[in-house]
């Protein structure tokens, strides 16, 4: 399903290749607009860090876009032209393979339509991708010292320990964000967990859970295992509470109750990390992300966090729009202000007890 | 004959689950009694430190300290964890004694010396940490009371009460002067 979306998706970028203005030297802005709280101070650190490659990364986009169109150029007439011989493909087949074995035709046509998208739209992902190894460094070390990979060594399969992470076959991970934000260390990366289904003819993968694993360190002293996972329902949490090594842990809060199951192995422990205000805190912060699905585990001295989210993060701009980082500065201060914003509202940076 | 001993035996099973829960409820009760005197021992542990080094800074605050090493012996003593009325003064014991040690370290912030001390600075972060788990147990208790109260007091708990030696327990509530408002005049 993902790569129907991304040929989707692609397809659309490759006809705004044929834009007669797309190679046309746009102004450029040179000026970030600290709107913002957050964004106060960036506009010094644009001047210092940023502005100086904006010309040479303006010329790569250019670049990138050239190459994109004369192999849109080429593919293009191969991918009109292709409907046409089906027909004959299909005879050619049926003589070879018979009719019962077209679902492979067919599957082998989207796979050669999808290489061509993939040939046409190759230096534009290159570019994009060199805008995070080379641009977002710059940008996330305004916040001090805060490192960024595209890729990551880390897996889902690392926190299973919490149980909270679902049953995957496939795992997409990138993004990861290493860095301390008022005395709280964060280690963050991206990834999309599919699960293989079985049909009766064929199978397809289903996305268990997209979003951020993120994990903090605690502002508490604690030795155990607890965790606050979603509210399954009544049957759901009877069979969690039957099956899990670790002792359910009624609360007092009702609303609280009604958002999150908390398991532990140590029922003072659990109460001495989930304070009366703690637990409201973290009702809040399931509102600001839509609703009951956050869910975390404090162990080992951190607090591992599943936060489920629709879009991809920590993306670059449009490739289309003429590079000046402003833009992709913009949404990468947003997304980690909403990191930051976790640590603040559960203000983890604090040793009150709270 | 054979729906009338159906039934029988159905009301005899209703009634093992409800004498097994006030069981498990009354061994969750025990259980938090047990999880508050480990925090309440940690406590104890840090007060002989705090008298310690108070006492050579803090002359004029004499009948305070005598108050918390009185407390302190008064709540060190055993109880019985089966008696209500025991547990209620093991807790009315624990709760004064956390008054008064609260009152010291209020205190303390009046003498700087004292303040500055790195002893005292380390006792100050143990005794928060420790206050903090005595709340976190005090929950767990209350919790284990509720629940203890709620099958006993539901009939046929009450019968049932008699035969698992289940009694209704006293909670944890805070003493008189933790819930009268506090006016900022008295510090100001």
């Amino acid at each position: 399903m993902s790569l129907i979306i991304s040929v989707f998706v692609n397809f659309f970028k490759i006809l705004r290749l044929f834009n007669p203005n797309l190679l046309k030297s746009k102004p450029i802005g040179n000026f970030f607009e600290e709107i913002e709280p957050y964004e106060k101070g960036f506009e010094n650190h644009y001047k210092k860090y940023l502005r100086d490659k904006v010309v040479k990364f303006e010329k790569e986009r250019l670049r990138a876009l050239k190459i994109a169109r004369r192999n849109a150029f080429i593919c293009i007439p191969i991918m009109l032209l292709i409907p046409f011989g089906i027909p004959y493909l299909i005879l050619i087949w049926v003589e070879s393979f018979g009719d019962g074995s077209l679902d492979f035709l067919f599957f082998g046509i989207f796979i050669v339509y999808a290489l061509l998208i993939w040939f046409i739209t190759n230096s534009m992902t290159l570019y994009q991708e060199s805008i995070k190894t080379e641009i977002f460094p710059n940008i996330l070390n305004f916040f001090g010292d805060f490192q960024y990979n595209h890729e990551t060594q880390k897996s889902a399969g690392s926190f299973e320990y919490s149980g909270l992470i679902p049953h995957f076959t496939r795992e997409t991970s990138e993004d990861h964000i290493l860095g301390n934000y008022k005395g709280v260390s964060i280690d963050l990366f991206e990834t999309e967990l599919e699960k293989r289904v079985k049909t009766k003819d064929s199978s397809y993968y289903k996305t268990v859970f997209k979003g951020i694993l993120i994990t903090l360190s605690m502002n508490k002293r604690f030795k155990g295992k607890t965790v606050v996972r979603k509210d399954s329902g009544i049957i759901g949490n009877w069979f969690k509470k039957k099956f899990s090594s670790l002792k359910n842990v009624k609360l007092e809060d009702p609303n609280f109750e009604k958002m999150f199951e908390v398991y532990s192995e140590d029922q003072v422990e659990s109460r001495y990390l989930l304070t009366v205000t703690f637990m409201e805190r973290l009702k809040e912060l399931a509102e600001t992300f839509g609703g009951k699905s956050i869910q975390c585990c404090f162990y080992n001295k951190e607090l591992f966090m599943m936060i489920p989210i629709k879009k991809d993060m920590f993306e670059p701009g449009s490739i289309f729009e003429p590079e000046d980082f402003i833009d992709d500065s913009k949404n990468l201060l947003k997304e980690l202000n909403l990191i930051f914003n976790i640590i603040d509202q559960l203000k983890l940076n604090m040793k009150i007890n709270l | 004959m054979e729906i009338f001993i159906g039934i029988i035996f159905l009301i005899i099973i209703l009634f093992y689950f409800l004498y097994a829960r006030i069981i498990r409820n009354k061994n969750s009760v025990l259980e938090a009694l047990s999880g508050i005197d480990v925090q309440l021992k940690n406590r104890s542990n840090l007060i002989p430190n705090v008298l310690t080094i108070a006492k050579k800074f803090m002359k004029h605050e004499k009948e305070l300290l005598e108050n918390v090493t009185k407390l302190r012996t008064k709540e060190s003593q055993s109880y019985d964890q089966n008696d209500p009325s025991s547990i209620k003064d093991h807790i009315s014991a624990a709760t004064a004694l956390g008054s008064e040690l609260g009152k010291v370290m209020i205190s303390v912030e009046a003498y700087p010396e004292l303040k500055s001390n790195e002893t005292m600075i380390q006792a100050q972060l143990t005794y928060n940490e420790t206050e903090a788990k005595i709340a976190a147990a005090r929950r767990f208790y209350n919790s284990a009371v509720s629940q203890l109260n709620n099958s006993i007091e539901i009939f046929p708990g009450s019968i049932l009460a008699k035969y698992a030696n289940a009694q209704i327990m006293p909670f944890y509530e805070a003493d008189e002067a933790s819930r009268q408002p506090i006016s900022a005049e008295k510090f100001l």
